[in-house]
Formats: C-alpha cells, sequence, structure tokens
C-alpha cells in the first residue's frame, strides 16, 4: 500500500470531516435540547446545497459567502418545523415523532425534486480547480476552506451554547427540561432556538459543501443516515462527541474507500454503527456513569 | 362485520371480469402492498417495535427465489419459500441483536436501516448477483416459474397472498400471543411483571414478519421480472411498506387494507398523472403530507376512526365509546404525590387503635383456605407444622415462602440495600417500612427480577430466583405491582387484567373468564370495558392489584398501593387485600400509611439507609426507638424520652 495514498486519503478525509462535524453538530444539539431525531436533517442540508446553488447561478454569489444567506434561511425553516409540527407532539411517544420527521423527510427530499430534477449537480467557484502542494500530497484548496469556515462555525456555535444567556438557557434546558421550567425559563422558546440553530448548521454546511460534493435530492437520506451514525459514534446529545465523530466518520469513509472500493466505504460506517449501538449505545466518548 | 367481510370479498373476487387491464395493475399493487403492510404490522404495528429496514426482507427473499430459478432451475413455487426462511434468519438476526441490547425507538430504528444498507451494498458488489444493475428474469409464460400471461392470475395470487397475511394476523390477535404483543408495545416492563417474556415474544413477532415479507419479495420479483438492489433493498421501500399500516393503523387487524387501499392507487394515479408532468416525486410528497396529517389528526389511523363511525351510523350500543370519551376523572392526582404524604405520616407511638382481632382471623393459617381455583401449587406445599424462631412472631406459621440473605445492590455511591435478610412465611403478611429512599423498592425490584443484586441470594419456594427474567419470577408465584401504576393505557380494564390471567391460563376464553372474576373481585367490574388510561388514581391502584393478582401468585409483592389514596379508598383496599391474603396468597406490604400497615401486617421490618434496622410485631416496631430515630431523628428521640 502507497503511503502517499493512504496520506492523501487521510487528509482529504480530515477536510470533508469539518462539513460532517458542522451537521452532526446541528442534530445533536436538536436532539440534546427537545430528545427529537430529526430524520428530514440530510433533506434540509440540500435544501441548503441549492439555495447556494441558486443565489451562485441567478445572482453570482459566491458559496463561500452564501453560506450565511443559507443559514438563515434554513433558521427560518427550522423555526417553522418546530413551532409548527414539532411542538405539537413534543410529549408523544418517540415513535410518532419518528413518523412526523420522515415525513417532513419526504416532503422536502420530493419538494426538491419537483424543482430542481433528478440530475446530480454541483456549484462552481472559483478555488474549485485549485490546489495546494504540501510535499507528496496535494490539498484541494475548496476543501481547505470548507473545513476552515465550517471548524470557525462550530467553534462560534459552542462560544454561543457556553458564554451567551441564550446558549446557556439551551444548555440547561437540554441538561434537565423540567428544572429550567421550575425556574421559569420559556422552554419553548428554547426549543424553537434550539431547532432553528440546528438546521442553521445545517444550512452553513450545505452551502459549504456544495462547491465539493455533487448532490441532488436523493443525496439527503444518505446525508441524514451519515448523521445519525455520527451521532450514534459520538454519543447521542454530546456536541464534542458530534465534532470528533464528524471527523473520524469522514476519515473512516476515506480510508475505506483507499483500502477497499469505493462503493463498499459506507459498509465500513454502516458496521461501526452496528457495533456501536450494540456495545456503546451512549457513544465512544461517553463518560461511564453508574 | 362479517355480512360486510363477506360482501367485499364477493366483490373482490368477482372484480376481474369487469376491470381494464390498468385497473387490475392497480388492485394488484393494492393487494401486494396491503399483504407487505400485513406482514410488516406484526412487528411494527402489534409489537409496537418500528421498523425502517423491511425491504431486506424483500430483497433476501426476491434474490433467493430469482438465483434459485435462474441458476437452479427450481420453480419458484419452492423457491419462495426458500426464500422467506432466509427472510426470517435475517429477521431472528436483527430481532435477536436488537432485542437481547435492548435497542428501542431511535436505536431499534437505526438497527434496521443499517442491516438493510449492508444488504444493498453488498448485493451491489457482488458480481453473481448481478451487481449495482441486479437481475432480469425472461418472461416464458409458464405458472410453474411463477409467470402468467393473463394478468388476472396475479391479481388472485395477490389476492389470496393479502387473505392469507389478514388470517394469520387474525390469529395472532386473538391469540396469547397477539394480547402480549399488545402488552409490550403498552409498557414492556409491566408486561414482564405479569409473566410476559417479551423476548420471546418479540423474536417471534420479528420471524412471522420477516417471513412473510420474504414471501413477498418473491412475487416482486415475478411480477416485475427485475430485481435492483437499490430499489429491492433501499429505504425508500422500506417507507413505502411501512406508511400504508401506519396510516390505515398500525396495530390494528384491517389497518394495512384500509391504508393500502388509500395510498396505492393515490400513488399510481399521481405517478401516472403528475410524473408525466415532468412531476416526479409528486406522490411521495403526498406520502409526506399525509404522514403528517396522520401523526398530528388521526394518531392511531385511518382504520379505527372508520370502524367507529360505521358503529355510530348504525346505532348500535357501542361499547367502545365509553373509552374514547370517558374522561379523566378529576378530582384526583394524575401522578403519585407518594412522597409528601410518607412525610404527613405519623409514627408515634398509638397505631395501635386498630384491634387486633382482624389479625386473628387471618391467624390461624394452618390449614389455608385453598379457594384459589386451578391452584396446583398450593398442593406442592408441605405444610409442616414447625414453629418459626422468628422473634415474637404472631401466628404460629408453618414454612418458609421466601428467605433472601445478605442481599446487597449498590447504584453508583449509592449503597441503596446493604446486606438485607428478610423471610416471608407461607400465610404471612409482612410489612416493609422506612423512611423515603430507605432502599424499600429496589428490595422490591431485587425480589422481583428487575434487578440483580451485587451480592446475596434469594430464594422462593426452596429454590434461588436470583438471575431469572420478571416473567419467569411471576410464573413461579411471585407477582408484584409498581408504586407508580403501569397500566397498559390504551387497552380496557378487562384486557389488562387478562394478560396477567394468560400467565395461567394460555387459552384466551379460560384467561377471560379468569380475568371477568378478578375484576369483579376488586370492584372493577363496572368498569370493565373502560380503558386504563381513563381509570381514576384509586381505580388505577385496583387494577394493578387486580392485574398482578390474576397472575394466580403464592407471593404478592405490594408496593405502596394505597398512596395518593382518601381514607374512604383505603379503606375499601384495605378489605380487598385482607381478602386476598384470606384466600390464601402471602403479601410483602410496602406501605407509608402506618395505621394500614400496623392493622395488616403479622410481622413489619423496618429499613433506613439499605439496612434493616428493625423487625419484630407491629406494637414492638411502633415504639422501637430507632425506628422513632430513623423517622424524626435522634433529637426527637432524647427529647420525648419514652
Amino acid at each position: 500500500m502507497d503511503v502517499t495514498l493512504v496520506l492523501q486519503g487521510l487528509l482529504s478525509g480530515l477536510l470533508f470531516g469539518g462539513v460532517y462535524s458542522l451537521m452532526a453538530v446541528g442534530l445533536t444539539l436538536i436532539f440534546g435540547v427537545m430528545r427529537v431525531v430529526n430524520f428530514a436533517h440530510g433533506d434540509m442540508m440540500v435544501w441548503g446545497m441549492y439555495l447556494a446553488y441558486l443565489l451562485a447561478t441567478r445572482a453570482g454569489i459566491d458559496p463561500y459567502l452564501s453560506f450565511v444567506v443559507c443559514a438563515a434561511a434554513l433558521f427560518a425553516l427550522g423555526l417553522l418545523v418546530q413551532r409548527g409540527l414539532v411542538d405539537r407532539i413534543i410529549d408523544a411517544p418517540h415513535e410518532m415523532q419518528i413518523l412526523l420527521m420522515l415525513g417532513v423527510a419526504l416532503v422536502l427530499e420530493n419538494l426538491a425534486l419537483v424543482a430542481f430534477g433528478p440530475e446530480p449537480t454541483r456549484v462552481r467557484t472559483p478555488l474549485g480547480a485549485a490546489t495546494l502542494w504540501i510535499g507528496p500530497v496535494f490539498v484541494d484548496v475548496a476543501r481547505l476552506v470548507t473545513f476552515v469556515v465550517a471548524v470557525a462555525l462550530t467553534v462560534a456555535l459552542s462560544l454561543f451554547l457556553y458564554r451567551t444567556d441564550l446558549g446557556r438557557t439551551i444548555r440547561a434546558a437540554a441538561d434537565n427540561t423540567y428544572g429550567a421550567l421550575v425556574i421559569g425559563t420559556d422552554v419553548r422558546r428554547v426549543y424553537a432556538a434550539a431547532f432553528g440553530v440546528g438546521a442553521a448548521c445545517v444550512g452553513a454546511a450545505g452551502a459549504l459543501v456544495s462547491p465539493i460534493l455533487p448532490f441532488q435530492p436523493s443525496t439527503g437520506l444518505s446525508l441524514s443516515v451519515t448523521s445519525f451514525n455520527i451521532v450514534i459514534i459520538g454519543g447521542m446529545g454530546s456536541l464534542l462527541g458530534a465534532f470528533i465523530g464528524g471527523l473520524l466518520v469522514s476519515v473512516a469513509e476515506s480510508l475505506g474507500a483507499v483500502f477497499l472500493k469505493p462503493s463498499l466505504k459506507e459498509l465500513v460506517s454502516f458496521s461501526l454503527l452496528i457495533l456501536i449501538l450494540l456495545f456503546r449505545p451512549a457513544g465512544l466518548f461517553a463518560k461511564r456513569t453508574s | 362485520m362479517r355480512w360486510v367481510v363477506g360482501a367485499a370479498l364477493a366483490v373482490l373476487l368477482a372484480l376481474p371480469a369487469v376491470l381494464s387491464s390498468y385497473a387490475m395493475t392497480i388492485f394488484i399493487l393494492i393487494f401486494f402492498y396491503a399483504f407487505l403492510g400485513q406482514a410488516w404490522n406484526s412487528v411494527g404495528g402489534y409489537a409496537g417495535q418500528l421498523s425502517v429496514g423491511h425491504a431486506a426482507f424483500v430483497g433476501v427473499g426476491g434474490y433467493t427465489a430469482a438465483m434459485l430459478s435462474i441458476e437452479g432451475g427450481l420453480t419458484p413455487w419452492v423457491g419462495m419459500f426458500v426464500g422467506a426462511v432466509l427472510a426470517a434468519l435475517l429477521g431472528a438476526i436483527i430481532g435477536y441483536l436488537g432485542f437481547r441490547f435492548g435497542l428501542r425507538g431511535f436505536y431499534f430504528v437505526l438497527l434496521t436501516v443499517a442491516f438493510a444498507e449492508i444488504c444493498r451494498i453488498a448485493v451491489s458488489n457482488i458480481d453473481a448477483l448481478g451487481g449495482p444493475l441486479g437481475l432480469y428474469i425472461t418472461f416464458t409464460g409458464d405458472p410453474r416459474q411463477f409467470q402468467f400471461s393473463d394478468g388476472r392470475v396475479y391479481y388472485y395470487v395477490a389476492l389470496a397472498l393479502m387473505l392469507v397475511a389478514t388470517a394469520t394476523a387474525w390469529a395472532i390477535e386473538r391469540r396469547r400471543f397477539g394480547m402480549y404483543l399488545a402488552a409490550i408495545r403498552e409498557d414492556e416492563a409491566a408486561a414482564e411483571a405479569l409473566g410476559v417474556d417479551a423476548f420471546k415474544y418479540k423474536m417471534l413477532a420479528m420471524i412471522v414478519s420477516s417471513f412473510l415479507t420474504g414471501l413477498a419479495g418473491t412475487f416482486y420479483a415475478f411480477y416485475l421480472f427485475s430485481l435492483q438492489p437499490n430499489t429491492l433493498f433501499g429505504i425508500p421501500l422500506s417507507v413505502e411498506i411501512a406508511i400504508r399500516p401506519i396510516v390505515g393503523g398500525a396495530g390494528t387487524l384491517l389497518g394495512p387494507i384500509v391504508g393500502s387501499f388509500i395510498l396505492t392507487p393515490l400513488a399510481e394515479l399521481s405517478r401516472l398523472y403528475l410524473g408525466q408532468g415532468g412531476l416526479h416525486g409528486a406522490h411521495l410528497i403526498a406520502y409526506g403530507v399525509l404522514l403528517i396529517g396522520v401523526v398530528l389528526f388521526l394518531p392511531e389511523g385511518a382504520y379505527p376512526r372508520l370502524r367507529r363511525a360505521l358503529q355510530r351510523s348504525r346505532g348500535a350500543p357501542f361499547s367502545g365509546d365509553e373509552r374514547s370519551h370517558a374522561a379523566p376523572v378529576s378530582g384526583h392526582p394524575r401522578s403519585e404525590p407518594g412522597d409528601e404524604r410518607s412525610h404527613a405520616a405519623p409514627v408515634s407511638g398509638h397505631p395501635q387503635s386498630e384491634p387486633g382481632d382482624e389479625r386473628s382471623h387471618a391467624a390461624p393459617v394452618s390449614g389455608h383456605p385453598q379457594s384459589e381455583p386451578a391452584d396446583e401449587r398450593s398442593h406442592a406445599a408441605p405444610v409442616s407444622g414447625h414453629p418459626q424462631s422468628e422473634p415474637a412472631s404472631r401466628p404460629p406459621l408453618q414454612q418458609t415462602l421466601l428467605v433472601a440473605r445478605g442481599l446487597s445492590r449498590r447504584f453508583g455511591g449509592l449503597q441503596a440495600v446493604a446486606g438485607l435478610d428478610l423471610t416471608v412465611q407461607h400465610g404471612e403478611m409482612l410489612g416493609l417500612i422506612g423512611p423515603n429512599g430507605a432502599g424499600k423498592t429496589t428490595v422490591f425490584n431485587l425480589l422481583s427480577g428487575f434487578l440483580t443484586p451485587d451480592a446475596g441470594d434469594v430464594s422462593f419456594r426452596d429454590r434461588s430466583i436470583v438471575g431469572l427474567p420478571p416473567h419467569a419470577i411471576c410464573r413461579l408465584g411471585l407477582a408484584r405491582t409498581f408504586q407508580i401504576v403501569r397500566p397498559f393505557p390504551r387497552m380496557t380494564v378487562l384486557e389488562n387484567v387478562r394478560v396477567g390471567a394468560l400467565a395461567r391460563h394460555p387459552q384466551a376464553v379460560a384467561a377471560r373468564a379468569r380475568a371477568r372474576d378478578v375484576v369483579e373481585r376488586v370492584g372493577l367490574g363496572a368498569r370493565e370495558r373502560v380503558t386504563a388510561g381513563a381509570l381514576t388514581l384509586a381505580e388505577r391502584k385496583r387494577l394493578e392489584l387486580a392485574r398482578a393478582l390474576a397472575t394466580e401468585p403464592s407471593l404478592l409483592l405490594l408496593d405502596e398501593v394505597m398512596a395518593g389514596l382518601n381514607p374512604t379508598e383505603i379503606e375499601t383496599i384495605i378489605q380487598l387485600i385482607r381478602g386476598i391474603h384470606e384466600s390464601g396468597v402471602s403479601i410483602l406490604l410496602i406501605e407509608h400509611n402506618m395505621r394500614a400497615v400496623m392493622a395488616l401486617s403479622h410481622r413489619i421490618v423496618v429499613l433506613s439507609f439499605g439496612e434493616k434496622i428493625a423487625e419484630g410485631a407491629p406494637a414492638d416496631i411502633a415504639n422501637h426507638p430507632k425506628v422513632v430515630e430513623a423517622y424524626l431523628g435522634d433529637e426527637y428521640v432524647r427529647a420525648a424520652p419514652a
């Protein structure tokens, strides 16, 4: 096995992982606060991609700028889904919540299909063609920028959660909803904020990944499944776990593509998922509390 | 109902005579998806284990039959069963992993998705199975090859499949199996406590479900003549399978059929009309909207609503009406207020207001009144006459029923129970008291198999029961109630009790009769058709008691059955407990209501911080300095010397 090839796989996996991390952080935030699994997560992300696509093709805005707009739009969508739908069944059994979000996913995916058709697209950016060489391995500049921005956003999000009042309130409600209610938190507002922020994460992630990942409406499903994979590996509800898990899964898939056939790379993450589900259901990084 | 079903069947049988070939295709798909939905329903609906990976079974069944036919020349009429067995094997593996490792809800969904995806990726990468392009079957029109030039044959085969699956579901629903699945769906731990082997029944449901789904794979392959891994194993097909029974009514007999009659034509017509206009995916948008609508506005599905509407329009006296409209009678706290109450319980020195005479009725236990019918167990207990060496035990009780020695259990840094020795004599009523957090409920969980002790042993009727699952312990004759009542909320009172009765009477009819007796006995006869979710707290407590009683225990563990009740209700339940005891059931009672515990118990064990601090007759316990200290603190003891 060529060492360069492995290093190359490691590096591009790591760089792509920034997006996975951002996506998973959004999912885990929503789950941590509301105990609701956003089955429409990947489909929301695809809408972020298509928004970036529209802004690039119609208004000529580079996705590395338009990700802010995409995040804002998805924030609004998240807010709407939470206020209009999720809020009504927040106390229902988990199965009902899963079905509801599955319904939202179906609607979002197929609206994209109706609007944009089934053919894969990608967003062009001037950075797309540029590469840097570090010794024997090359760095795709678009990937690098995507990685840097995604990580910066994740850091900004954790600063928001740890340093601002609303952020602290969100974490408090995630820790203990009942306790938060008792001390007078407007939990509905916290839920809406959390769902909005979680959706904004994939809005930004979608825009950022749109130059380096060809996408189509059905991409959403596999992105959802990948996000589930990551948050299970990192531990449901853990922000740090989601961040590290995102990098880990991306590197694992990338190396899987190097060592196995590219079409088998998902086999690696699904097998990993099953093992984690069975033996470490609280995630790889969960502290043992017993 | 029988008329409607008969008429519908006659229409469906006659229909091919008048249908166009396109309409016939739609009906074939309706039957096919109803069959799949019916298959999914046994595990996803009745057992409540949501699967979004059923496409894997379709794929395994279809590929097996196709490969056997193409490569081995085996007729699909045989191959379909080989495929179904392999699908059932996969189902058993998924079920074993999911249920043994306790994956629920989202985690179980993910497990099923992961298995289906792994199958899809694997098959796409196996060239012998056609790789990503899949398999094609040449059309010969040979009926032995499951191929028919006449579309009507497919129609009747699909109809037959649907009827077979429905008959299977009907048979399950009427048997103990169906009742147990419903109980597991409602509350698995409570079902276990009533003698239901949840793992076994969930596995059975999974195997039945995957076997039937595997059969469907063969039909799919030999109706469409092509198998592609992405469609046959894909998540979208899994969603198609699950969505029909959910929309129609998950866990109901006709739900999958109703759901398929609603959704399949919708899908096909919108595919035909909207798909041609370039609007691919329009029918899936409709699915999504329907799914959202069902969850928000019709969570039990279309069929139950339809049935009620039909029955109402006919003006039939419908017992179910009172279920759905029975408003929860207010005035009682829904949740257990237990904690506050216990502080109010006076442990002063005068709980002796109850005269001891009731107790003395119970005293001659020598010849237990074995009025409990069908009680083979009681004969097994040789009534010897040794007076036990129990200190100051009131009646001369002869035989040990339950012995716990050195029972210990730790939760993290908290030693919840520490080296507890406990003995319950045959025919005894033993009280277990102690301040909040003393470890009483933990003791119950240890005795009934919900927790395993870190150390110590429990033997019940001379056999060690440590490590046995709750359902096995229940079947040995040790039943329990839960402090926070756990009724199966969407089942009626009678159905709740029947689950318990089925532990001793596997036949549905016998169990029903037995359950009715017990319901009458606890005074819920007038409420037997009401769903448990609509009961008052006092009624729920009695239901909890009735369910445990219906398992015909020789030892009953009662966990605060009086908490949250008013004095009249408490008086009723005291009489009830006394009656149960007199019928030959030994009782271990956790109770904060001191008056009741003093009146009922022969002997009392006091627990504090996980340790036994006192044991003896009620009168001695009440004045025991350690007990007073445990409840009120040592300052009280010093301040008010006896």
